[in-house]
């Protein structure tokens, strides 16, 4: 199988070398190990970081390699993993930048089912910020209620898969799927999975391409960015520039007296000032990622921007300060051009070119 | 025999102390400086989220957010000239385990500590620090002017009964905060530490009482607010 990614996205020498020196660590542990065969150098891969971007969070334990995010990207988009037919696709669309329709719990929860982009920069994953490691995120897959995964019968499909077979010796150096235990094949699986979920960077926006060239917007364009970026609609302090997220948790005022799943981060920490927090999303490719909150409570643009502008609850508990402005106790008062204009500012952030991006197609 | 045992005992001996002598350590002529900073309301340590203080204008007020840069920081020497010790900090509140780590400072006594509180004008631009979460939070956009905030200092008051919401934003060139502590500093030893309280009501006083109800509960777009801030940040700071 030819890698995904060629040598030449290979940069960026410092972080090869602290790279390398984590897949010799990473390697040496594997030797404990039965099926471990001669160990083959695997080739360090690089995020190439935008410009203004900050420095990814990395897994130290997990370092990328071509050859690991190649094998992740196959797990993506494959049905080997589960009893049903599920792949990771199922649910992370990627003509909708890799997120997905609302979850509904066995409790009966509508959860939204957040997008793929960028994910190297969250410090933490879930609505609630629940989850602190990307290498552990995909875990949860393997329930019942998802992949319904048999581990065994897993084992049975790797094994006669040539692919899967050639690249876990590459990678982990397993030659015998059934040397592993199960959490073992499974933290090997979702590692790689993190791994290409962690190549997956998007920054190639209009908005992008305007701060390189400020005559790319149209007048609504530039008339939404400066309603965005300034006290008016004041979207900024929360969704800041190049993320788009400040990786928080914030209460935006969605429910005056939040219960059930709509406690967000409480429901994680039981902390009474966390009542109401969610992790602020990013809003690049937000064009594709409807609906909206953590529930999917809005299915269009013009349905949040009409939230912001006269749905914010002020009494909400834990309510961002930067919620309650004198100018947004009544509302931002936008008029309905204004709100367009918004609106036609958020599709700035879309990121075609990410979506099309061969590197995160199907490969089989 | 006895002779050869002799000489090759005494230059055994010589050849230790030779070696004692060349690495005897020279007196150490710098140190590493460790500043840590702590926040307090009127001498009471910060609980975020939950404890209630009282403003100089006499409401119960807490604090969510305490983030902030320092720029251009030295020491002062007796002579008056400085010591740079960073070019910029970012402080948070909530993280009482970032300081500013500098090594190999001038073992002496200084007499003070100065920095500025916000981005020196040089930096305060778009893309004047490096990218970083933190740094990255704290973007002045630049649809407003560019740059970074200097502080943000947000939270709930109370008023009558009822909750509000307060956020103290500082920025842009002309309210850059210039700070000079004179404190008797000792840099010797291995680490030398330089432990400085802000205050944060002091914000709100010295030399003008800032008023969430008159002055303004939000300071953004409000160039008589952030005025009032800056003036009044000069000596939230203190050893």
């Amino acid at each position: 199988m030819v890698p995904m990614f060629s040598a030449s996205r290979i940069i960026k020498s410092s972080l090869f070398l602290l790279l390398a020196g984590g897949i010799i660590s990473f390697n040496s542990c594997k030797k404990d190990d039965e099926s471990a065969t001669e160990s083959v150098p695997l080739t360090p891969y690089s995020i190439d970081i935008p410009h203004g971007f900050p420095e990814p969070y990395l897994n130290a334990d997990n370092p990328m390699t071509v050859e690991g995010i190649d094998m992740g990207h196959h797990f993506y988009y494959d049905p080997i993993l589960s009893e049903n037919g599920m792949r990771c696709t199922s649910c992370h669309f990627p003509n909708r930048s890799f997120s997905g329709l609302p979850y509904t719990t066995p409790a009966g929860d509508d959860i939204d089912i957040p997008p793929h982009v960028n994910l190297a920069w969250n410090p933490d994953y879930d609505w609630d910020g629940g989850i602190h490691m990307l290498d552990s995120l995909p875990l949860g897959d393997f329930a019942p209620q998802f992949f319904n995964t048999n581990m065994m019968a897993l084992r049975q499909r790797l094994t006669a898969s040539d692919y899967y077979s050639e690249m876990f010796k590459k990678v982990y150096h397993v030659t015998n799927f059934y040397s592993l235990t199960d959490d073992q094949l499974k933290m090997d699986i979702v590692k790689t999975i993190a791994q290409y979920l962690r190549s997956m960077v998007s920054a190639n926006s209009k908005y992008d391409r305007y701060k390189l060239d400020h005559s790319v917007f149209t007048p609504s364009e530039l008339n939404g960015y400066l309603i965005f970026m300034t006290e008016k609609g004041d979207c900024f302090h929360c969704h800041g520039d190049p993320l788009f997220t400040i990786n928080q948790n914030k209460n935006n005022g969605l429910e005056c007296n939040p219960t059930g799943i709509n406690q967000g981060a409480y429901l994680i920490t039981g902390i009474e000032t966390d009542k109401g927090k969610f992790s602020v999303p990013t809003l690049r490719n937000i064009e594709f990622t409807a609906p909206y909150m953590h529930d999917g409570r809005f299915q269009t643009l013009e349905e949040v921007v009409e939230f912001y502008n006269s749905g914010v609850c002020q009494s909400s508990p834990n309510i961002d300060p930067i919620m309650t402005k004198p100018a947004k106790i009544y509302g931002l008062q936008l008029f309905d051009w204004e709100k367009a204009d918004l609106v036609a500012f958020l599709k700035t952030l879309s990121d075609t070119t990410f979506m099309n991006n061969p590197n995160f197609a199907n490969p089989f | 025999m006895k002779k050869l045992v002799l000489v090759l005992v005494l230059v055994s001996l010589f050849s230790c102390k030779k070696d004692a002598t060349d690495f005897v350590d020279p007196t150490p002529t710098t140190s590493n400086v460790k500043v840590q900073i702590t926040y307090n309301v009127d001498g009471e340590a910060v609980v975020f989220d939950t404890v209630r203080y009282t403003t100089p204008s006499g409401l119960p007020f807490s604090v969510v957010t305490v983030n902030y840069f320092l720029s251009n920081i030295y020491l002062i020497k007796s002579d008056s000239s400085n010591v740079k010790l960073a070019d910029y900090f970012y402080g948070d509140g909530r993280d009482l385990t970032s300081t500013l780590d500098v090594s190999s400072i001038a073992i002496g006594n200084y007499i003070g500590i100065k920095f500025n509180i916000g981005v020196d004008s040089a930096h305060n631009i778009v893309d004047g620090l490096p990218a970083t979460v933190d740094y990255n939070n704290m973007i002045w956009p630049e649809a407003l002017g560019g740059g970074y905030h200097f502080l943000k200092f947000e939270g709930y008051f109370t008023d009558a009964g009822v909750n509000y919401g307060y956020a103290m934003h500082l920025g842009k060139n002309p309210n850059l905060v210039p700070v000079v502590l004179y404190h008797s500093i000792s840099v010797s030893g291995t680490t030398s530490a330089i432990n400085l309280k802000m205050n944060l009501n002091e914000w709100l006083k010295n030399p003008s009482i800032y008023d969430f109800n008159t002055d303004g509960n939000y300071s953004m777009m409000n160039d008589a607010a952030m005025q009032k801030l800056s003036e009044n940040g000069t000596d939230v700071f203190s050893f």
